[in-house]
Formats: C-alpha cells, structure tokens, sequence
C-alpha cells in the first residue's frame, strides 16, 4: 500500500529493507528533493514512516554488524539522517492518515532509538553530516528535539534491541509496554540529563524491565537486580573452583566454595610447617626462584596433584616432625574434635585426602594441628 | 581482573622478602623444642597471609580486615543488615577474613579475590620448596 502512495506522487519508492542491506542504491545522496523542506514534501513523508523506519531499523540493525558495512563509509551518516525524516514528519505532521497513526508514533521513535545503542558516534555523524551537506536549517531544528525523544525512548529502544526491530510488532506492545516503561522513563530522565554519559551506571539502574507476569512494584525488581547479581558472581566463582561445573544449585556451590576455601587455607597451613621447618637451610635467591616462577606452568591441576604432592611432602617430614607430633595431646584432642565436625561438610574429594594420610600414618596428627591452630588462631 | 601472572609475582616478591627477615631471626640448628617449631610455624603462617594481605594493598575488603588483624586492631564490625542468612553465606563468612562486615553480593566478590590470591599463594610456596628440595637434601 505505500508503494501505491509512492507512485502516485511521483517520488522514487525506496528500496525494500531486505535488499537495501545487501546492495547500496544511492537513491537518497543523489535525490535533492529528499532534503528540501518543502511543505509538499513533508506531506508525503507519513506514507515513508512505517518504510522509513523499517528500513532505519534494519539498517541499524545491519549497522551494528560493521563489517557488512564497511564499504560504505556515508552509510551511517545517511541511515542517521533518515531516522532525523522519520521523526521530523512526525514532528511537522498535522494530520496523519488513519492507518499509521497507531505505528507511526512508536514506530518513529523505534527508528531513533536504534541508533542510541552505539553511543556518541550517531549523533556525530549526524552533526557531520548535517553540516557537510549544508542544511543547517532543517539540521538545527531536529536535534533538540531527537535528542529529547531520544533520551526517552533510550528504554524501549533498548528494550526493543532485544527483539525484533520490526516496527508492527511495536504497535502490538506499544500499550503493554508503555505502562512498565513508563516508570523506566521517569528514572531515565533523571540519569539522561547528563549528557552522553556512558551507559554503564544508568544501565544498572535503569534496564531492571518488568518481566511479563511478574510483579512491578519496586522491591521485587530491587531484589531481582540483586539476585540476578548474586547468580552472576556465583558463574565467576563456579569458574574459579574446580570441578564445580556438575553442580548445580546455590547451596551445592556454596558447600564446594566453602570445601575449596578450607582446603586452600589448609594446604598453606601445611607448606608453612614445612618451609619453617626447612627454612634455615634455605637461602632466598630471589632472582633465581623468580625466573623458576616464570617458567613454570601457571595454574596446577589442583585437584589431584595437590594430594601427590602432600603424599610426596610427607615422606620427607616423616623424620622430623613425627617427634614433634605424639607428645601433643591437647592439640590432638582438640584437633579431633574440630575434626569430626567439619568431616560431614566434606565432600568426596576429600576424602582421598583422608584416605592418603590414613595410609602415611602420620599426618591425621599434623593436619588435625593444623586445623587446631586455624581455629585457635584464624 | 588481575592478571594472575603480575599478581604472582607481587606475592612472591613479598613473600621471599618476609622469609628472608624470618630467617635472620630463626637459630641456624633444627629447634629441639616443639614450642620452638610451632612459633616457627606461626611465624612463616603469619608471614604469608602477611604478604599476601600486604601485596593486594587495601583494595579488597579482605585484605584490610587480615592487615587489621596483623597489627591487633579491633575488627571493623559493621553488619549491614546482615543478610548473609538468607543465602546460606554463613559458612562463608566465616572463613573469608572480614567476611561478616559485607553483604551477600560483596562476600562472593571478596571469596572470588581471596581465592585467586591463595591459589597464587599456594603454588609460590610450593615452588619455594621445591626449588630448594631440588637444590639441596632435606634433613
């Protein structure tokens, strides 16, 4: 239908979206009548709406994979100055032709939006381009207000990226929307004030959207901020932890966090005991143990080595500590009772550990001081 | 995040340092008492969370509350609110030094930290020893 308005007029229909992003007919830098703010003009300009904003969107959407668009330095200058049309018809409209009253308004302000997402550049290019082309009388006039509609529209532009940018689907929710983005808008406008601020920190306040079927009020969107935080930190722990992938669920991975953090703290226990033990006999060549540092492999495999390595350690201690441990047993004894209770926490991997020092013989006494003397003394 | 790489190496470059003052201080002979050896033990403990609280600086939460420790003040204890309960964080707090002062969302962070920093702390000791195993007979 509005290609019948387009022919009737007489103007050059612009291109589909679909083949617009594939190949670049320069109907638009070519075409003077375009930018000649010729009222007959601007009366055409509803029919362009809903194409224009289509074919914005997409190439917003295409501008957001640069690579594609690297042949066409002016791409984005010109995609900018039409999202400016779009709304600028919107703004010298007097009466808008009943079909695309409904699209129109949130249709124009999706093309404007898009453009938002990629920060300053678009609204430079704009002001460059406007200037190169020399139309300082309609440029002066849209950036005050784009960039108050912008500014609004920032949510649901943000929002809409998310989806589809098609501007259809925009009338559909346009009233379901508009209702939760309502208060979105009210906290934006505070925070878009300042001017091309990053959008990091009103990010964070500002893009907690009301899910579909659940409750708008504040205090459950401030605790689902919290908990989406909470759940992202513990991705970064499950990272950090080995071996933490098959579990799943907060308190499992707490349980591992926790076993990982004893067992951590445990193993600096026993290497101190051994390094005091042998430190006399050290001398701390710095450069030399650095460059060892360096060449060495980063991270270990801590799971299974820790314990080989422990096992290893043991025989060397075995001749000098071994008098050091039986004559202790007030240490023991309050090692055993620590010990029984943090034996139920422990999960499996753990118990190997055990396992290896039942069969040293001689570390349940060592590691029951050391978990004696990290409550004692921790 | 910190490089690990950069991190490991402040840790051991405070670490060797803290070891070399200990060891002017520590009698050449093996100590015969057991006392003798668990003040030793304590002191290479202390001095590797010493370093280690010391290398990351004041940054971190839990830096601060060991450094606090190292030199006897009395524990920041702030709770806001307190709401670690809610998420089973009671365990946590516990073991991660100044871990009651913080609320759920900083005490993960903090945990992630603190992990790092032991892992990095951990494998310096080691190469220590092992370097010096290699280089000469132990006892």
């Amino acid at each position: 239908m509005d290609k019948d308005y387009f022919m009737s007029s007489g103007i050059i229909p612009p291109p589909q979206p679909l083949h617009f992003e594939t190949s670049m007919p320069n109907p638009w830098s070519s075409d003077q009548s375009f930018f000649n703010p010729n009222p007959s003009i601007i009366h055409q300009f509803p029919h362009f709406d809903s194409s224009w904003t289509s074919i914005a969107s997409s190439t917003t959407a295409a501008a957001l994979a640069p690579p594609s668009l690297a042949a066409d330095p002016g791409f984005a200058e010109r995609a900018a100055k039409f999202s400016r049309f779009g709304s600028r018809s919107l703004n010298g409209r007097t009466s808008p032709p009943p079909m695309s009253r409904g699209s129109n308004p949130p249709a124009a302000e999706l093309s404007t939006p898009p453009l938002k997402p990629d920060g300053s550049p678009p609204p430079r290019n704009r002001n460059s381009g406007e200037n190169s082309n020399g139309e300082s009388s309609v440029s002066d006039q849209i950036p005050a207000k784009m960039n108050s509609r912008k500014r609004k529209a920032i949510s649901r532009g943000k929002n809409k990226d998310d989806r589809s940018n098609s501007p259809k689907e925009a009338a559909a929710d346009g009233s379901s929307k508009r209702s939760k983005q309502s208060e979105n808008c009210e906290n934006e406008e505070e925070c878009n004030k300042a001017d091309q601020k990053p959008p990091e920190p009103p990010k964070d306040y500002i893009h907690v959207r009301a899910r579909r079927g659940q409750a708008t009020d504040s205090h459950s969107l401030a605790e689902r901020v919290r908990r989406e935080k909470i759940s992202e930190r513990m991705k970064l722990l499950q990272d950090l932890v080995p071996g933490c992938n098959k579990v799943t669920g907060k308190a499992l991975m707490l349980d591992e966090i926790i076993n990982y953090v004893q067992s951590l703290q445990r193993q600096v226990e026993f290497l101190s005991m051994k390094l005091a033990s042998v430190n006399p006999d050290l001398d701390f060549n710095m450069e030399s143990l650095l460059s060892k540092d360096m060449y060495q492999q980063q991270l270990y495999p801590l799971d299974s080595s820790i314990y080989h390595n422990q096992n290893v350690q043991h025989q060397h201690l075995q001749g000098t500590t071994i008098s050091s441990v039986d004559p202790l047993p007030l240490d023991a004894s309050l090692g055993i009772d620590g010990f029984s209770e943090n034996l139920p926490q422990f999960p499996a991997f753990t118990e190997d550990d055990l396992h290896s020092i039942v069969q040293m013989g001689f570390l349940q006494n060592s590691v029951q001081n050391q978990t004696s003397n990290m409550k004692v003394e921790l | 995040m910190k490089n690990p790489n950069t991190l490991k190496k402040k840790l051991a470059s405070r670490f060797l340092k803290a070891m070399k003052k200990l060891k002017y201080k520590m009698s050449p002979s093996p100590p015969a008492s057991i006392a003798e050896k668990k003040r030793r033990h304590r002191a290479v403990r202390a001095a590797a969370y010493a370093s280690m609280a010391s290398a990351v600086g004041p940054r971190r939460a839990w830096s601060r509350a060991l450094l606090r420790k190292m030199k006897g003040r009395k524990r920041a204890r702030r709770n806001p609110g307190n709401m670690n309960t809610r998420f089973g964080l009671n365990h946590l707090c516990d073991i991660v030094p100044g871990g009651e002062a913080m609320d759920s969302c900083s005490l993960l962070n903090e945990t992630a930290h603190y992990i790092k920093c032991l892992v990095a702390q951990v494998q310096i000791m080691r190469e220590i020893l092992h370097s010096s195993s290699s280089s000469s007979t132990i006892l």
